[in-house]
């Protein structure tokens, strides 16, 4: 029904947008937070860079990858030193494809902070609860089903992820060939085209799932408090 | 009476200068005005979820705001809780978990807080699921929890219906006789005032300068004006000494103003309202008239205006006021002038008892 190699590439997938989306979530909420709440110097030019991987190309974000965190740099070389170097393994796709869904999660977390009314947070304030503690309980969970939706935003965008990946740490079966990856090598390869398909409607798989599952939690978090 | 917090303070809102000075007593403080005159911005900026540009903030001895030494106690360490008009109550809590977010109190005495609120049975309801005034309710005891030093409520019987406005007004005064707590009462209505405070603080166009008992505030001739009172009248709170058939009777020095009875205890205090117009003059005591009420007075002040003339008068035996309105003709036809002694005629049945009810008029 399913082949060892087209299970690989599906394991694989999931385990490098599962990793990638855990890597950007926490980074992300804090970023969407300062950027909702705070003003400060530079904030546009942040707000640029931040959006840089939404209209970059990918290619470009993987070169930079690569040529920032390659064995053959100076700083790739301290992170093999270390054994943390990333380049040509799952860990290396999985930074890459957590880089292209970070913007796309700031954004999303970002628009749920903005819409919390301050009523709350200024009324948990004047009861007593620390800045750092109405943070936790009224402003995040006020917030979270606008972050279930920007993880599974992240997460599809995530298992999607190609030209970064394949830029940076190329197209290794087993390693690094994620279902995208591998729906590329089928596709040029002669008489690859049922396999292609059949990778094709694979991937369709952890997408649709990770927008399914998000919108019913939601749905049900939007339901416990009346809104739906 | 002893002074638990001072402020002075001025600010900016927009191009506007706003400006503060008043003590805050024990008890509830009505802070009072028109809309549009800087009440919610005085309240955001007493729980420092606003910066004045300068000034001082006091509470219980605490500096909580001093611009000259650098102070600015942070929102959450100044102890005074805020009911904002919208209650918000967090939506994604159970009404008890709003009720312990801040609580400081021993579960018992929040429970019996609960139960005098009457929302001791919505406890494990969502927050959509009860009504307005329920969520007033919740979320005025889930400040009176947090033990604050002040509380401050914004407007709590707005858009209530009378009868629920009844039984607010009727909670707010218990709780504070109960707890003690300090309560700053936002509102615009002469009669929420008049109501339920012990104190006033006057506001009109962002200045909150004219303060103190609420006696005093309302004798002031800026509280008629700012408050556009359907009708000029005096306030009196009085002590029930007396009761015979049907009536109660209240002392006024040596004189007893008979009103109907609501079945309050003897001893119980109560507010008062006379109504200028519902006060006649008599030059002496009347046989024969179905008015109760003549009152001994010092007539003190005559105020003649566009449509009738405004008599002060001065019970004898007090330092009370009373005031009646008359047509210039009879303050010709009865040749009065300030310092005779005349008698007011108040017909029992218009003497306004202002209280929530009954029983939970009894102050401590």
């Amino acid at each position: 029904m399913i082949s060892d190699f087209e299970l690989a590439a599906l394991t694989l997938s999931f385990k490098v947008a599962i990793w990638a989306t855990l890597l950007s979530l926490p980074v992300a909420i804090l970023v969407a937070h300062v950027m909702a709440r705070r003003t400060f110097a530079g904030k546009t030019a942040l707000e640029v860079l931040l959006h840089a991987p939404l209209v970059v190309p990918p290619v470009v974000i993987g070169y930079i990858l690569l040529v920032t965190l390659a064995p053959n740099t100076a700083f790739g070389a301290w992170l093999e030193s270390i054994g943390l170097s990333p380049a040509f393994k799952w860990q290396g796709a999985a930074l890459a494809s957590g880089l292209m869904a970070f913007p796309l999660m700031v954004r999303a977390i970002r628009q749920a902070f903005e819409a919390e009314p301050k009523t709350y947070r200024e009324v948990a304030l004047t009861l007593g609860a620390s800045p750092w503690r109405t943070f936790w309980r009224i402003s995040l969970p006020l917030a979270l089903p606008g972050i279930l939706s920007a993880t599974a935003l992240g997460f599809a965008r995530a298992v999607g992820e190609f030209g970064a990946t394949i830029t940076f740490v190329a197209n290794i079966p087993g390693l690094t060939q994620t279902l995208p990856l591998a729906l590329y090598s089928a596709a040029q390869s002669p008489g690859g085209e049922a396999a292609a398909a059949r990778l094709a409607l694979l991937c369709l798989v952890p997408a649709i799932g990770s927008l399914a599952v998000s919108e019913w939690l939601s749905r049900r978090a939007r339901r416990k408090r009346g809104l739906a | 009476m002893s002074m638990r917090g001072q402020v002075d303070i001025h600010w900016r809102t927009g191009e506007l200068e706003g400006f503060a000075q008043f003590n805050l007593l024990p008890g509830i403080t009505a802070l009072i005005g028109p809309s549009g005159a800087g009440k919610t911005t005085l309240a955001r900026l007493i729980t420092g979820l606003e910066a004045p540009k300068g000034g001082t903030i006091t509470l219980d001895g605490q500096r909580l705001f001093d611009s000259r030494e650098n102070i600015d106690v942070r929102t959450d360490k100044r102890m005074i809780a805020l009911v904002p008009q919208d209650s918000a109550l967090f939506p994604h809590m159970s009404v008890y978990e709003n009720l312990s977010f801040g609580c400081r109190i021993d579960e018992d005495l929040l429970m019996g807080l609960c139960e005098r609120a009457g929302i001791r049975n919505l406890l494990d309801a969502r927050v959509h699921e009860i009504s307005g005034g329920e969520a007033r309710r919740a979320a005025i005891i889930r400040a009176i929890a947090s033990a604050p030093r002040l509380l401050i409520l914004d407007e709590p019987m707005n858009g209530l219906d009378p009868k629920r406005r009844r039984e607010m007004m009727a909670l707010i005064r218990g709780l504070s006789d109960t707890t003690g707590q300090m309560v700053l009462m936002i509102t615009h209505q002469a009669e929420e005032m008049l109501t339920v405070a012990d104190n006033a603080i006057l506001m009109d166009g962002l200045r909150a300068t004219v303060h103190g008992p609420l006696q005093q505030v309302f004798a002031r001739p800026e509280t008629s004006e700012l408050l556009d009172l359907d009708d000029a009248g005096e306030l009196i709170i009085a002590t029930i000494s007396d009761r015979q058939d049907g009536m109660i009777g209240c002392a006024l020095g040596g004189q007893t103003l008979w009103l109907p009875d609501d079945g309050e205890d003897i001893g119980t205090k109560v507010r008062l309202r006379v109504l200028a117009r519902d006060v006649a003059i008599a030059k002496q005591r009347i046989e024969g008239i179905s008015v109760i009420n003549q009152i001994e007075c010092c007539l003190v002040h005559i105020n003649k205006r566009r449509r009738g003339t405004d008599l002060m008068l001065v019970p004898n035996g007090t330092d009370l006021h009373l005031s009646s309105r008359i047509t210039a003709r009879s303050l010709t036809a009865l040749g009065l002038k300030e310092g005779d002694t005349v008698y007011a005629l108040i017909k029992a049945v218009a003497v306004k008892e202002l209280v929530a009810t009954p029983k939970s008029a009894s102050g401590s």
